[in-house]
């Protein structure tokens, strides 16, 4: 518990962009939670997500000083969340390098995995699209991001994230459905 | 159920996250050795400055010889000294990105 805890959030954010580690500590315990349910949703391990979410926290306190409107805090927290997830998930996903090249996914790359079938929940069905479907599917329907906001936020062209979208949505569709009948 | 409606619904059962309070210690932590790199890395391009500028004066009771007095005459001009300079800046740089 902090002395911030019913102080507004426009005011938190602004004390901690001029460097109050109090605010920031504040900040920190209004927002983590979700910062790190969207990293665990883009990552497939829990350990991962844990230590990127501290990364985007690390990433606010350097350059929030930098914020210019502080009603758009939200917004840049998440393209900072994204960014961090981005820049890691490139070291090691070849699909995501292609991402800024604006390449399509190989739609082959979505028909088929082996391990599909009654048990699989959203996690796990996440886990077996590619990296920039999954981007595109989490910041749809998680963030209720809108399909420009996700072309803004991660650099994605417009049509590649429609597309991305259709699809994911589709393939998830698929991996669940005999699950959603089974419960 | 085979629609979009139905993926939403999925999504917004995801239970979010609670507040962790090693969360917060572990960003604290991350914070704090954050600015302790900040420091060393600006510290190591301070000490090479230095340490240029301290070669230099060094060298001066052996200036007889060939090899210190090139060395010499390289970190006395002025592209010589803006070249050292310039890879300290660089160095500077490169502790800080591997850092982090």
């Amino acid at each position: 518990m902090t002395g911030m805890t019913g102080a507004a959030e426009a005011v938190v954010v602004a004390l901690a962009a001029n460097g109050n580690a109090t605010a920031f500590d504040e900040l920190v315990r209004r927002k983590q939670s979700s910062v790190r349910t969207l990293l665990r949703s883009l990552c497939w391990d829990a350990g991962t997500a844990e230590d990127l979410a501290q990364q985007v926290f690390v990433e606010v306190w350097k350059s929030l000083g930098r914020l210019d409107a502080i009603g758009a805090f939200n917004g840049w927290l998440r393209r900072i969340a994204v960014n961090v997830w981005l820049q890691h998930a490139r070291k090691k996903d070849t699909s995501l390098r292609r991402l800024t090249d604006s390449l399509e996914v190989n739609p082959v790359e979505l028909v088929e995995h082996p391990s599909h079938g009654r048990d699989i929940d959203l996690t796990k069905a996440l886990e077996l699209l590619p990296g920039p479907v999954r981007l595109c599917i989490v910041l749809a329907y998680q963030e209720d991001m809108s399909h420009g906001d996700i072309a803004t936020t991660t650099g994605i062209p417009l049509g590649t994230v429609k597309s991305h979208i259709s699809r994911g949505s589709t393939r998830l569709r698929q991996l669940l459905s005999d699950y959603g009948t089974s419960t | 159920m085979n629609s979009n409606d139905d993926i939403a619904r999925r999504f917004a059962e995801l239970e979010r996250l609670p507040v962790s309070e090693a969360f917060a210690a572990g960003v604290r932590h991350a914070l704090v050795r954050e600015q302790a790199r900040a420091r060393v890395a600006t510290l190591a391009g301070a000490a090479i400055v230095v340490l240029m500028v301290a070669l230099a004066v060094i060298l001066v009771p052996f200036g007889s010889l060939y090899p210190i007095r090139l060395a010499q005459a390289f970190l006395g001009s002025f592209t010589g000294f803006a070249a050292c300079l310039g890879c300290a800046i660089a160095l500077t740089a490169w502790f800080r990105v591997a850092a982090d």
